[in-house]
């Protein structure tokens, strides 16, 4: 199994306030690994920490074996992606604006996106089946399809680990399914893809592995459905949960999670 | 997504008929066919042709063919003043394009750290001492500049798991509050008949005594200024996007937002030490700039450029003209800008989510 992203006894947080210490964590290249854990327990920070934004409080991180400290600002951006929840701008980019802007750590200082970076944003669009909305201002269109802008703005920065915080936070039913289903084929395409998610189903239906968190600690990483039990789930959730598996028309079986009940 | 898959029409608008290149020359143009048409107005009333002549006996160094009277009023009398219009439009709007961009916030201006408020003590103090004029610009200039340097060292000090723009912003509004507490101690203390007309009308802003040396001295640093700004147009679109989004395409925030920094407050600096406070210009041009060609900074920065130079040139025109008696620009500026600020934002509102 290659590596792509590992982290050796990564303490993270602010200075004075350390929210997770002694994480080990390997992530495999080309898979979907799903982090999950109750609102606080640190996924943001641990993710701010791996994306090289936060400095670690102790131990460290690697990208593709290479140590993230020693990687300049640029080839950081040039290895791992960041797809945020959503976007703090408040000028009205057009989509094409906005996915060229993931051109950046492969310009100089100086330079400005040229008619290559334009065709790979456009690709980019494409892949993800917005092309038609290169023109439309990035402010005006839904939160499912900022979402997806996003998400190929990190494909036009070309970047074999993509970062997702959250993305199915905002959306309604079906856009959440239909991000995930392009995040496993992303994965599907050779890309290694990191996701906090609140969803157990999201993890079960669509991870290879899963990453169980409480209180900055992992208390559980392994094959989805070997994680992410009935029991592991309650104790970490605080309500009782049941995993059960549904029997589909075609004969196969999906697995649902079910609280509360 | 279901609204993915049928798309509303692509909107036709971005298919443009002319090139970027093409704008800006025409832009150019636009603008010095305003400098011929402003320079006809005044106490002495003269025809565009007449400047023209001038303009070109003036430019080819063969003054003496042209009418002496003429040529006196278009060439020592209007003439620094319509270029120092252009300098101060031109310097204000893009700084104010920068700032607005790097604070990610529409609503700043170049005022936002300090600068003004700092030039404007700089300045009260030259005035309050009795210095020459050559003073009170370099101090409006050097206290523009230390200014923003305090405020930027104290936004580094007490910065930590704070927003850091938040944290300059916050420090730049406590800077102009000192800054404008001690304008306020000096005026009180200036001598009424003498020092505290010249810190009031300083205050106001004025194009009237601007001078060819004075302009001289300003050009290089706003040239300087607009240098950086110019190389680094794209990367100007990565800093208003936010902290974490920015680093993680990989652009190294911190450097890129000192450089603009730096670049705009020296050109707000250099023009505020010969206009005085020129309020407005850098906070509703950006925003009707960005009305017309949208925020993407390439684009953004030479129509700020070219329409903030116009709107002075045109202001400045009324501010001499208008009324018997010098109306002091900033003062024409707050009239005009004011409801021109209001109909923007009201036109741009819906834009900004």
């Amino acid at each position: 199994m290659e590596i792509a992203l590992s982290a050796r006894a990564l303490g993270f947080g602010y200075r004075g306030h350390p929210v997770g210490r002694g994480l080990d964590i390997d992530i495999a290249a080309g898979s979907v690994t799903m982090l999950l854990g109750p609102n606080g327990c640190g996924k943001t920070t641990l993710f701010r920490t791996l994306l090289g934004l936060l400095a670690p409080q102790g131990g460290g991180v690697a990208i593709a074996g290479d140590d993230l400290d020693s990687l300049a600002r640029d080839e950081v951006a040039r290895r791992i992606a960041y797809v945020p929840q959503g976007t703090e701008g408040f000028f009205p980019f057009s989509v094409l604006d906005v996915v060229l802007m993931g051109r950046a750590p492969h310009l100089g200082m100086f330079a400005a996106p040229g008619a290559k970076d334009r065709d790979l944003a456009l690709a980019a669009l494409d892949e993800i089946g917005m092309a038609d909305f290169a023109p439309r201002p990035f402010t005006a269109i839904s939160g499912g399809q900022r979402q997806m802008v996003l998400i190929a703005r990190a494909l036009a920065q070309a970047s074999p680990i993509l970062v997702m915080d959250e993305p199915t936070a905002n959306l309604d039913y079906g856009n959440q399914h239909r991000v995930m289903e392009r995040a496993a084929a992303l994965a599907a395409a050779g890309r290694t893809v990191i996701i906090s998610t609140h969803n157990p189903d999201h993890a079960l239906r669509f991870a290879e592995t899963a990453v169980l968190m409480r209180d900055g600690t992992v208390t559980a990483t392994g094959k989805a459905r070997n994680v992410l039990t009935g029991e592991a789930l309650s104790a970490v959730y605080g309500i009782p949960i049941r995993v059960a598996e549904m029997a589909m028309d075609g004969g196969h079986k999906v697995p649902v999670c079910v609280p509360g009940f | 997504m279901t609204d993915a898959a049928t798309p509303a029409p692509a909107r036709q608008t971005s298919q443009r008929p002319l090139t970027a290149g093409a704008w800006i020359v025409l832009g150019l143009a636009g603008l010095a066919v305003l400098f011929c048409v402003t320079a006809t107005v005044g106490k002495y009333p003269l025809t565009v042709s007449e400047v023209v002549n001038v303009l070109w006996h003036g430019l080819t160094g063969d003054r003496a063919a042209a009418p002496q009277m003429a040529a006196t009023v278009v060439l020592d009398i209007r003439l620094p003043r319509l270029l120092a219009a252009i300098l101060v439009g031109l310097a204000l709007a893009s700084a104010g394009a920068t700032y607005q961009a790097v604070f990610r916030n529409p609503l700043v201006a170049p005022d936002i750290l300090g600068v003004t408020a700092g030039a404007g003590l700089g300045a009260v103090t030259a005035i309050f001492l009795s210095l020459p004029v050559a003073a009170i610009q370099g101090m409006a200039f050097a206290f523009g500049l230390a200014a923003v340097a305090i405020v930027y060292t104290i936004a580094r000090l007490v910065r930590g798991a704070h927003d850091p723009i938040l944290v300059l912003v916050l420090a730049g509004v406590v800077m102009g509050a000192v800054m404008g507490a001690g304008i306020s101690v000096l005026t009180y203390l200036a001598d009424p008949y003498d020092q505290l007309p010249a810190i009031t009308f300083w205050l106001m802003g004025s194009l009237a005594g601007v001078t060819l040396s004075d302009l001289a001295g300003a050009w290089p640093a706003v040239v300087l200024g607009l240098i950086p700004l110019f190389l680094l147009r794209w990367r100007v679109n990565l800093m208003s996007v936010g902290e974490d989004e920015a680093r993680a395409l990989g652009v190294n925030t911190g450097v890129l937002r000192l450089m603009l920094v730096v670049s705009a407050t020296l050109m707000t600096s250099a023009v505020v030490a010969i206009s005085g406070t020129v309020g407005w210009v850098g906070l509703i041009i950006p925003h009707m700039a960005r009305f017309l060609v949208g925020p993407e900074f390439t684009r953004l920065l030479p129509a700020s450029l070219l329409i903030g130079a116009a709107y002075v040139l045109v202001v400045d025109s009324l501010a001499r003209s208008a009324a018997h008696i010098e109306i002091p620009i900033g003062i024409l500026n707050a009239f005009i800008g004011a409801p021109l600020f209001l109909w923007v934002l009201a036109r741009a509102r819906k834009s900004w989510k």
